[in-house]
C-alpha cells in the first residue's frame, strides 16, 4: 500500500524540462527527504502533487495519492482535496498568511471549506492552534500575523495544513526562513505532528543534516531528475552518486582549523554601544531607543578568522555595520591598527578595513561593468594607481575568475562567481581586515565550499584578518580560529572555536549547538575524497 | 486607536495651517495693494483707502492673518466686494451643487472601477482584459471637458434623454436635481474611472501573486474564492490611496466641468470672481478647496487603519 | 508591448512633427480672420474645415500642439528639475529632518490642484501660458520627488550601495553614481506620464481662459470657442479634441512600452 506514488512526472516551461521523468513512492505514514540544490525542481515537485503549479508550466506523468489519480481530477474535485486528505507548509511564514486576517479565523478557514459549520470550525481552530504550540492565554487566535514572531506564524501554518488530519503534509523548507532554535522546534512539531496522527510527511529541504535527523527515507534530486533515494542511514553512509557524495562532503561537519599563533592586533572593538531612536508613541514624548549593541569588546589579530553568531536580531549585522564603520557608534570606539574607524574617517585606513556582503545578487550595480566595479576601493586612494587594470585583472584572477571577465556585466555570472567578484573588490585595496557578512549565507551548499576554500587560501597567502559574520554553526566551526556569541546585543560568550563548540560555558550557546541539526559523525563513510576546491 | 487619532488630527491641523499660511501669502502679501489691484487703475486713493479699510489691510500682516485665519475657522469669510454679501453664504450656495456633483462623480468612478480592475486582474491576459485594458487607455486620454461636450451633443441634444445644461436647484426635489448633474458627473467620473480601474487591476495582480492567496489555494480554496476572500481586501489598500488623491483632481475637474454645462457652483463663482478682481471671495474658496483635499486625505488615513490592522496601533 | 512603444512613438510624434513643422510651414495663415468662410465642413482647401472665424482648423491645431507641447515640456522640466534633487536628497538622508521637511511639503503641495494653484497665480498675476506652466510645474515637484524618494529608498539598502561608501564615497557621490542612473528607466517613464498629464492640464487650463491668451492658439482655448456650436459644426470641437486624445494616448503608450522595455527585472543590465 503506497500513499503517494510519482511516474514519470515531468515539467516543462516552454522547451525546458524542470523536472524529467521523476519517479518517488511514499508509504502511509513514512517521512520522506526530499533534498537537492536551487533549482532541481524539488517545489515546483511539490506544487504539481497538489495541483497548483504556476501558469505556463506543463505537466505530464501520474500523480496517485492512496491510489487515487490526482492528475487526472477536476479543478473542483482536487478543491475538495487539498487541505483535507492532503496539505503544504511553505518556507516564507513571513508572507504565507493574510495579514488582514486573524489567525483563528485562517486555520478556521480550512475547516469550514470542507464543511464543517462556523461555530464549531472556531472551537476546533482554537484547540488545534493550542496544539502547536500557541496556548491560547499566551498567543490567542484573535492576533493578527504582524503580531507574531517568523516561527509562531510557521505554527499557525501548519495548523493550518494539520486541522483535516491530512493522509500527507508537504513541508517545503519549512525552517529555511527561521533562526536555529525556532527551526529545531519547529521540525519536533512536524516529527510529533506525523507521528501522532500516522501522516506521511515529505520533508522538502536543501540541508542533509535536517533530514538526518528526521527522515526515514531520502531521495536526492539534481537539475529536475532524481538521482539518488535509499533509507536515510544507508544513504549517509554510502552514497551510491557522485552528487549525492559531493553533497554530503560539503555539508558535513568539518575537523576545524589547525591552530595557529596568533599575529598582532590589528582591529580592536572596545564598548562598543549601538542604539536607535524609535518613533516617539506621541508627538511630545521623548523618542524612546533600541539598543542594538549594548558594549561589545573585542580583538581581531593579523591572520585570524574571528567568528562572529548569533540568531536573527542579536546585533550581529549592526556590530558588523559598525565595526565597518558604516555607521557612528554612541558610545566605546573602533580602531584599525590604532587609528578611529567611523563614517567620518580618513579614506586611508579606510582602504585597510573592506567587506563582501550577502546577497550575491545585490553587492553590485547592474549597469557597471566588473572591472569599474571591483575598481570602485581606488577612490580611496589620492589618486588611482597607474597599474590599476592591472591590478583588477590580477584581483580576479586570484579569486578563479579570467582577466576578460572585466569587460563583463555582473547579471551574466552565476552566485557563486558573483560572490568571487564582491571578493577581489575586497582585495583590490590590500586590506587588513575583510568583513563578510553572511558571506556564504546565499549560496548553494558545494558552491559554498568553494567560496571557503578560496577565502582559507586568500588568508593563508595574505595573512588577511577575518571578522566571519555567520547565523550558520557549522560553517562557523569549520572555518574560525575563534568565536563570538551574541545575544539580545551582547557579546554572551567568546573563545577559541573549538573550545566554545566543544564545551560551551553560556547556556544560550549550549542551547544554539544544541538545535543545529548535524549529521552524525559515525554515519559517515570513513576516508571520503573530498572534491576539489574549484570546478 | 485613540493615540494615533490625536496624532492624526494635529497632522491635519498643521497641513491646513501651513496651507493657510500658503495662500494667505500668495493672496495678500505678493500683489502689493489688494485694494488697488481690485479697483484696478482709475480708482481714487479715496475709495482704495476706504475698500482698505473695509477688507480690514489697515493692520500689520500678522494681525490680518489672524482676522483672517480666525474668520475662516468661525465661519466668517468676510464680504464679497462686488457682491455685497457675506462670502460664506455664497460658498454656501455654490457647494449645494459642487459638493453633490464631487460625490456623484466619486461614486460613479468606483461603481466602475473596482469592478472592472477585478475582472480585468481575474481575466489576465485574456479578453476581457484586453477589452478593459484598451478603455482604460482611451478614458485616461481623455480630457474630461472634451468628453462632456461629447455627452452634451449626443444625450442632450440628439437623444435629449438629458438637459444640456443649468441647475434648477434642489427646492424642486432631488430627481431633476440629479438629472441635471448625471452628464457632468459622468463627464468627470469616467477619466477618473479609467486610472482607478489599471490601480485596482495592478493591485489585484499583485495581491494574486502573494504568498498568501497559495496558502488559501491550499487549503482547498477555489481561485474565485481565494481572489475574492483574501485577494480584495488587500487590493483595497492601494486603490484607497488613489481614491484620496483623485477627490483632489475631481474637485478641480468639477471647477472646469461646471462651465461646460453652466452649473452655478465654485467653479462659476470663483471664476467669476477672478474676472471682477474679488479676491476675498478667491482666497476663500480656494482655502476651502484645499482644506476639504486635506481633510478627505486625513480621513483616507484612517481608513487605512479600519482596513489593514497592521496600521492600527 | 513592441506594438504599443511604436503606436505610441507614432502618435506622440506625430504631435511632435506637427508642432515642428509648423514652425515654418502651416497649410494656411491662422490669423486672418475669413468669415466667409466659416464653419466650412472637412474637405477641399481646408482639410478638417475652418472654425467661426473661417480660420483652417489643421493649421490652427498644429500652432497649438506647440503651445501645448512647450508648455508640458516645460512643466516636466521645472519638476523633474527640482522633484528629482528633493527625491535624491530625502534618500540619502532618509529617517532625517531634510527627509522628513520634505516628505511634508510634497504632502502640502499635494493639496493644491495643478488647477487650484494656476487659480492662485492667475488672481494675482493675471493669466497667461507662463502661468500655466508654473502652475503645472510646481504640482509635478512633488510627484516626481516621491516617485524617486520612493525607488532610490529601496537603492540604498543594496550592498552595492554599502560597498560604494567603504570605497569612501559620500552621499551626493553615490547619489549621482549609483542611484539616479538605475532610476533613469523609471524616472523616463514617469516623465511621459507626466507629460501627457500636462497636455490634458494645459488643455484644461487655457479651456477656462487661465492658459495661453489670445492670439496664440491652443487647443483648449480651440474646444472652449468651439463649445457653443457644438450643434452647429460637431468638427470644430471633434477636431481639437481628438488631437489632444491622440497625444495623450500616444505618449501614455509611449511610457507603457518603455516600462517593459527598460524595466531592469525584465532586461537586466538595461542602458549598457
Amino acid at each position: 500500500m503506497t500513499l503517494l506514488s510519482l511516474r514519470g512526472l515531468s515539467l516543462r516551461l516552454g522547451g525546458r524540462a524542470l523536472v524529467d521523468g521523476l519517479d518517488l513512492e511514499m508509504g502511509p505514514g513514512e517521512v520522506l527527504g526530499l533534498v537537492g540544490e536551487s533549482g532541481s525542481g524539488k517545489s515546483l515537485t511539490a506544487l504539481a502533487i497538489l495541483g497548483l503549479l504556476p501558469p505556463g508550466v506543463a505537466r505530464s506523468g501520474e500523480i496517485r495519492l492512496g491510489g487515487e489519480r490526482l492528475d487526472s481530477l477536476t479543478e473542483t474535485e482536487l478543491c475538495a482535496r487539498r487541505g483535507r486528505d492532503l496539505s503544504i507548509v511553505f518556507q516564507e511564514p513571513m508572507t504565507a498568511l493574510n495579514p488582514m486576517q486573524r489567525i483563528g479565523d485562517q486555520v478556521a478557514e480550512a475547516l469550514v471549506i470542507h464543511g464543517t459549520p462556523r461555530a464549531e470550525a472556531r472551537r476546533r481552530a482554537a484547540d488545534q492552534l493550542a496544539r502547536v504550540g500557541l496556548a491560547p492565554d499566551r498567543c490567542p487566535p484573535g492576533r493578527f500575523p504582524h503580531e507574531l514572531s517568523g516561527g509562531q506564524r510557521q505554527r499557525v501554518c501548519i495548523a493550518m495544513a494539520t486541522a483535516l488530519r491530512p493522509r500527507l503534509l508537504i513541508a517545503d523548507e519549512p525552517t529555511t526562513a527561521l533562526d536555529v532554535t525556532t527551526q529545531a522546534q519547529i521540525l519536533d512539531l512536524l516529527g510529533a505532528l506525523a507521528r501522532d496522527q500516522g501522516m506521511g510527511l515529505l520533508l522538502i529541504t536543501h540541508d542533509l543534516a535536517v533530514v538526518a535527523g528526521m527522515t526515514q527515507r531520502v531521495a536526492v534530486m539534481q537539475g529536475g531528475r532524481l538521482v539518488e533515494q535509499a533509507p536515510t542511514r544507508a544513504l549517509f553512509g554510502a552514497p551510491a552518486q557522485p552528487y549525492t557524495r559531493a553533497l554530503l562532503a560539503a555539508s558535513a561537519p568539518a575537523a576545524g582549523r589547525a591552530a595557529r599563533a596568533p599575529g598582532a592586533p590589528v582591529l580592536q572593538v572596545a564598548g562598543v554601544v549601538r542604539r536607535y531612536p524609535l518613533p516617539r508613541p506621541h508627538p511630545f514624548a521623548p523618542r524612546p531607543q533600541m539598543v542594538a549593541v549594548a558594549g561589545a569588546d573585542f580583538t581581531l589579530h593579523a591572520g585570524e578568522s574571528l567568528g562572529l553568531v548569533g540568531e536573527s536580531g542579536s546585533g550581529k549585522s549592526t556590530l558588523a555595520r559598525a565595526v565597518l564603520g558604516l555607521d557612528a557608534v554612541q558610545a566605546g570606539r573602533v580602531t584599525l591598527q590604532g587609528r578611529p574607524v567611523g563614517p567620518g574617517m580618513d579614506p586611508a585606513p579606510r582602504a585597510g578595513l573592506q567587506a563582501v556582503f550577502q546577497d550575491p545578487y545585490g553587492s553590485f550595480n547592474p549597469r557597471w561593468r566588473v572591472a569599474r566595479a571591483v575598481a570602485e576601493p581606488f577612490h580611496l586612494l589620492p589618486r588611482p594607481p597607474e597599474d590599476a587594470e592591472t591590478r583588477v585583472a590580477d584581483a580576479l584572477v586570484a579569486v578563479g575568475l579570467r582577466p576578460e571577465d572585466g569587460s563583463r556585466y555582473i547579471h551574466e555570472f552565476s552566485g557563486g562567481q558573483r560572490q568571487r567578484i564582491a571578493i577581489a573588490r575586497a582585495l583590490i585595496t590590500r586590506p587588513a581586515v575583510i568583513v563578510l557578512d553572511e558571506a556564504v549565507s546565499a549560496l548553494d551548499t558545494r558552491v559554498r565550499a568553494q567560496i571557503l576554500a578560496l577565502l582559507a587560501d586568500l588568508q593563508a597567502r595574505h595573512g588577511l584578518a577575518y571578522l566571519f559574520v555567520s547565523h550558520d554553526l557549522h560553517v562557523v566551526r569549520a572555518v574560525t580560529d575563534r568565536v563570538l556569541v551574541m545575544q539580545a546585543g551582547r557579546i554572551v560568550e567568546q573563545g577559541p572555536t573549538e573550545r566554545v563548540f566543544a564545551r560551551p560555558d553560556h547556556p544560550y550557546t549550549r542551547q544554539l549547538i544544541a538545535a543545529t541539526p548535524v549529521i552524525p559523525a559515525d554515519w559517515l563513510a570513513p576516508a571520503r575524497k573530498v572534491p576539489d576546491a574549484l570546478p | 486607536m485613540a493615540r494615533s487619532l490625536a496624532v492624526r488630527i494635529l497632522a491635519l491641523a498643521g497641513s491646513l495651517w501651513a496651507a493657510s499660511l500658503i495662500v494667505f501669502a500668495v493672496i495678500e502679501v505678493i500683489p502689493g495693494d489688494p485694494a488697488a489691484f481690485m479697483l484696478g487703475l482709475n480708482a481714487t486713493p479715496e475709495t482704495v483707502a476706504a475698500l482698505r479699510d473695509q477688507l480690514g489691510l489697515t493692520g500689520s500682516l500678522p494681525a490680518r492673518y489672524l482676522a483672517w485665519a480666525g474668520g475662516m475657522v468661525t465661519g466668517d469669510f468676510g464680504t464679497s466686494y462686488t457682491y455685497k454679501v457675506p462670502v460664506a453664504d455664497l460658498v454656501a450656495d455654490r457647494l449645494a451643487v459642487s459638493l453633490p456633483l464631487t460625490v456623484y462623480a466619486m461614486a460613479i468612478s468606483t461603481a466602475i472601477a473596482l469592478p472592472a480592475g477585478l475582472v480585468a486582474a481575474a481575466a489576465r491576459g485574456r479578453a476581457a482584459d484586453l477589452a478593459v485594458t484598451g478603455l482604460t487607455q482611451l478614458g485616461v486620454a481623455v480630457p474630461n471637458f472634451w468628453f462632456a461636450m461629447l455627452l452634451v451633443l449626443v444625450f442632450a441634444l440628439s437623444l435629449g434623454w438629458f438637459p444640456a445644461g443649468g441647475f434648477p436647484g434642489w427646492e424642486d426635489g432631488v430627481g431633476p436635481a440629479l438629472r441635471a448633474l448625471t452628464l457632468p458627473a459622468l463627464a468627470l467620473a469616467l477619466p477618473q474611472a479609467a486610472i482607478l480601474t489599471r490601480v485596482m487591476r495592478s493591485a489585484t495582480l499583485e495581491v494574486l501573486g502573494q504568498d498568501f492567496i497559495r496558502t488559501a489555494r491550499a487549503k482547498g480554496l477555489s481561485r474565485a474564492r481565494a481572489v475574492w476572500r483574501h485577494g480584495f481586501r488587500n487590493a483595497l489598500v492601494p486603490v484607497l490611496t488613489i481614491l484620496g488623491l483623485q477627490f483632489a483632481f475631481l474637485l478641480a475637474g468639477a471647477i472646469i466641468i461646471e462651465n461646460v454645462f453652466y452649473l452655478p457652483g465654485l467653479g462659476r463663482l470663483i471664476f467669476q470672481a477672478i474676472t471682477q478682481r474679488d479676491l476675498i471671495v478667491v482666497e476663500s474658496v480656494v482655502m476651502l478647496m484645499v482644506a476639504a483635499v486635506i481633510a478627505v486625505n486625513a480621513a483616507v488615513d484612517l481608513a487605512y487603519a479600519l482596513v489593514d490592522p497592521r496600521l492600527r496601533r | 508591448m513592441r506594438a504599443s512603444l511604436a503606436l505610441g512613438g507614432a502618435l506622440a510624434g506625430l504631435a511632435a512633427g506637427a508642432a515642428l513643422l509648423s514652425l515654418v510651414w502651416t497649410p494656411q495663415a491662422v490669423d486672418g480672420i475669413d468669415i466667409a468662410a466659416r464653419l466650412r465642413p472637412p474637405g477641399g482647401a481646408n482639410l478638417l474645415g475652418t472654425d467661426h472665424f473661417g480660420r483652417d482648423i489643421l493649421s490652427m491645431l498644429m500652432v497649438g500642439a506647440r503651445t501645448s507641447l512647450a508648455v508640458a515640456v516645460l512643466a516636466v522640466g521645472i519638476g523633474a528639475g527640482l522633484g528629482v534633487p528633493l527625491g535624491l536628497w530625502a534618500a540619502a538622508r532618509r529617517g532625517g529632518w531634510a527627509d522628513a521637511l520634505i516628505g511634508r511639503a510634497a504632502d502640502l503641495v499635494f493639496a493644491f490642484p495643478s488647477l487650484v494653484i494656476a487659480i492662485l497665480i492667475t488672481a494675482v498675476a493675471g493669466p497667461s501660458a507662463v502661468n500655466a506652466i508654473l502652475a503645472i510645474g510646481i504640482f509635478n515637484i512633488p510627484v516626481f520627488a516621491r516617485v524617486t524618494r520612493g525607488a532610490a529608498l529601496a537603492l540604498w539598502t543594496q550592498d552595492w550601495v554599502r560597498a560604494a561608501r567603504l570605497a569612501g564615497k559620500g552621499d551626493l557621490r553615490i547619489s549621482v553614481e549609483h542611484v539616479l542612473p538605475n532610476l533613469a528607466s523609471l524616472l523616463i517613464v514617469q516623465g511621459t506620464i507626466q507629460f501627457s498629464l500636462g497636455i490634458l492640464a494645459e488643455a484644461g487650463l487655457s479651456y477656462v481662459g487661465l492658459g495661453a491668451q489670445p492670439p496664440t492658439p491652443s487647443w483648449g482655448r480651440m474646444l472652449a470657442e468651439a463649445q457653443t456650436m457644438v450643434a452647429l459644426a460637431p468638427h470644430v470641437a471633434l477636431m481639437p479634441g481628438l488631437a489632444i486624445m491622440a497625444t495623450v494616448l500616444g505618449l501614455n503608450l509611449l511610457g507603457d512600452g518603455l516600462r517593459d522595455r527598460l524595466d531592469p527585472r525584465l532586461r537586466p543590465g538595461a542602458g549598457a
